[in-house]
């Protein structure tokens, strides 16, 4: 589709291509990865088997978002050092 | 006066000739000294000026270009006009949103948030939401910061600032020895859920000068054997010997976890013989029991080879001597042989517990969780933590351990009686 040599045009058309919000929808029917775009989420469709319908299978579906955790990466950067400490120190008890 | 053929004074020749062979031999040590400035040296001195000197809180150097900036210059200079116990007013509030803005300027609120981190857990976030945010800071910034986060009113933040805005500090060498700064400057244990290093430290000790013992009174009946069997018999022993010498160390480490670990060859064979019953398996790997055991057949040739070349040296009619003359084995040992291996003895303990107070690998691998000697907490800062300055303080602190045992060593024994070979 692209020239292996593109320009960047080019390449910035392939990003916007690969990530708009149908192509990841798309991207159910292969894997169950949870779109990146709340958008996608909607359009998400059937398996490549034909049959399986994939939305209740997505981690980003309402049901399955409820007991989800969510990594808190400022949490880690401020306590990461303390937290250590003491894990070490408790090992080694 | 004495002179040469050519009539120049003998004692000048004789200089003269004498400089060019010391300049010889001193081209001859060159290479191995050149090595070791640039291999050892030079790195030590680093380690240790990295222990007392940490720039995270003083200069930012961009490794793109290799230029270095000073960053919270206006806060360092506050700092220099008031003293220690100052509350910090509207004047220090302000040089700080200023310093903020340069931060961000130099994308450096990280370090500089790492570097008040290890003084004080929670803070790094506040410097780079505040860096984030310095430029639409207006005055009077010590409401506009204190709005950004509380913390900023915390004096204990504001003591870390102060000791990190000069370079050098003694502060990782407290934190290596689970101390820390209080609020008004003074010195004080860290709280007990934290405190590791010290215990970590006498751990390592202890555990060293075990196995050193275990090693000596292993060893020992090996050497003589060795030096007083005939040579065909004494030569298998000194293979069997050298043989796990020259073996890979992980290799041994490993074989050791086959053999010692709850499932391994040791306890499946004390099962199936009866001798324990299946649920009473012995841990014997993944913690002190493993390490010390591991660690002793691996340092056991540096004690069995100095005390063989000893050994081998003794004159044995000293003890003949002394058994025809009326000495019970006992005496003649003790008071003949004992003390002629003594230089042999000093050289080999000496060796493994050196070695040892600095092994890494056998006690990572099968230290567990109690079986870790501090040297796997340096290399966690080194690798993981990435706290190099706290791991420098650590290194240092078992370096000056070793010395001071050195030191003690020379003046007890003294390091001329040292015979390795």
């Amino acid at each position: 589709m692209f020239g292996f040599l593109g320009s960047k045009e080019e390449a910035l058309k392939f990003i916007a291509f690969s990530t708009d919000t149908q192509r990841l929808a798309d991207q159910a029917s292969w894997i169950s990865y949870g779109p990146a775009r709340k958008s996608s989420g909607a359009l998400v469709g059937k398996y490549s088997d034909g049959t399986t319908d994939m939305a209740p299978h997505m981690p980003t579906a309402a049901a399955n978002l409820g007991n989800a955790l969510v990594n808190n990466f400022e949490f880690w950067v401020d306590k990461d050092a303390e937290l250590n400490e003491r894990f070490n120190a408790w090992l080694a008890k | 006066m004495l002179t040469t053929v050519d009539g120049k004074p003998l004692k000048e020749a004789l200089a003269h000739a004498q400089s060019r062979a010391k300049r010889r031999a001193f081209l001859l040590v060159l290479p191995l000294l050149a090595f070791i400035i640039v291999s050892f040296i030079f790195p030590i001195g680093q380690m240790l000026y990295k222990s007392v000197n940490n720039t995270g809180f003083t200069i930012s150097k961009d490794f793109g270009t290799g230029v270095s900036t000073p960053i919270m210059t206006n806060l360092a200079e506050w700092f220099e006009e008031n003293p220690q116990g100052t509350d910090p007013d509207e004047t220090a509030y302000a040089a700080l949103a200023a310093d903020l803005v340069v931060l961000r300027e130099l994308k450096a609120p990280g370090q500089a948030g790492t570097r008040i981190n290890y003084e004080l857990s929670g803070s790094r976030s506040m410097f780079t939401k505040a860096a984030r945010k310095a430029k639409k800071l207006e005055p009077p910034f010590k409401e506009a910061i204190i709005d950004l986060d509380e913390d900023w009113a915390d004096p204990s933040l504001w003591q870390a600032m102060r000791t990190a805005s000069s370079a050098v500090t003694v502060n990782f060498y407290l934190a290596a020895l689970d101390r820390k700064r209080a609020d008004d400057g003074s010195v004080e244990m860290v709280p007990e859920n934290r405190q590791v290093y010290v215990t970590l430290f006498k751990r390592t000790l202890i555990l060293s000068l075990m196995i050193t013992v275990i090693c000596f009174f292993l060893a020992f009946p090996i050497a003589h054997l060795m030096a007083t069997l005939p040579m065909r018999k004494s030569n298998l022993l000194m293979i069997l010997v050298l043989l796990p010498f020259w073996t890979s160390l992980l290799v041994r480490t490993t074989s050791w976890m086959i053999v010692l670990q709850s499932q391994g060859v040791l306890n499946d064979a004390m099962v199936a013989t009866g001798i324990l019953a299946d649920e009473n398996r012995i841990q014997m790997m993944y913690n002190q029991t493993g390490t010390v055991i591991a660690m002793t057949h691996i340092l056991l040739p540096f004690m069995v080879l100095p005390l063989y070349s000893v050994m081998s040296m003794i004159n044995p009619s000293y003890v003949r001597a002394a058994r025809s003359m009326g000495a019970t084995s006992w005496t003649a040992f003790r008071r003949i042989y004992f003390p002629q291996t003594v230089p042999g003895i000093g050289a080999g303990a000496l060796l493994v517990f050196i070695l040892s107070v600095g092994y890494y690998i056998t006690p990572a691998l099968v230290g567990g969780a109690d079986g870790q000697l501090i040297s796997n907490l340096i290399a966690f800062h080194m690798t993981k933590s990435l706290n190099w300055s706290l791991a420098a303080a650590l290194a240092a602190i078992l370096l000056g351990a070793v010395l001071l045992l050195y030191w003690l060593y020379d003046r007890l024994i003294g390091i001329d009686n040292l015979k390795l070979g």
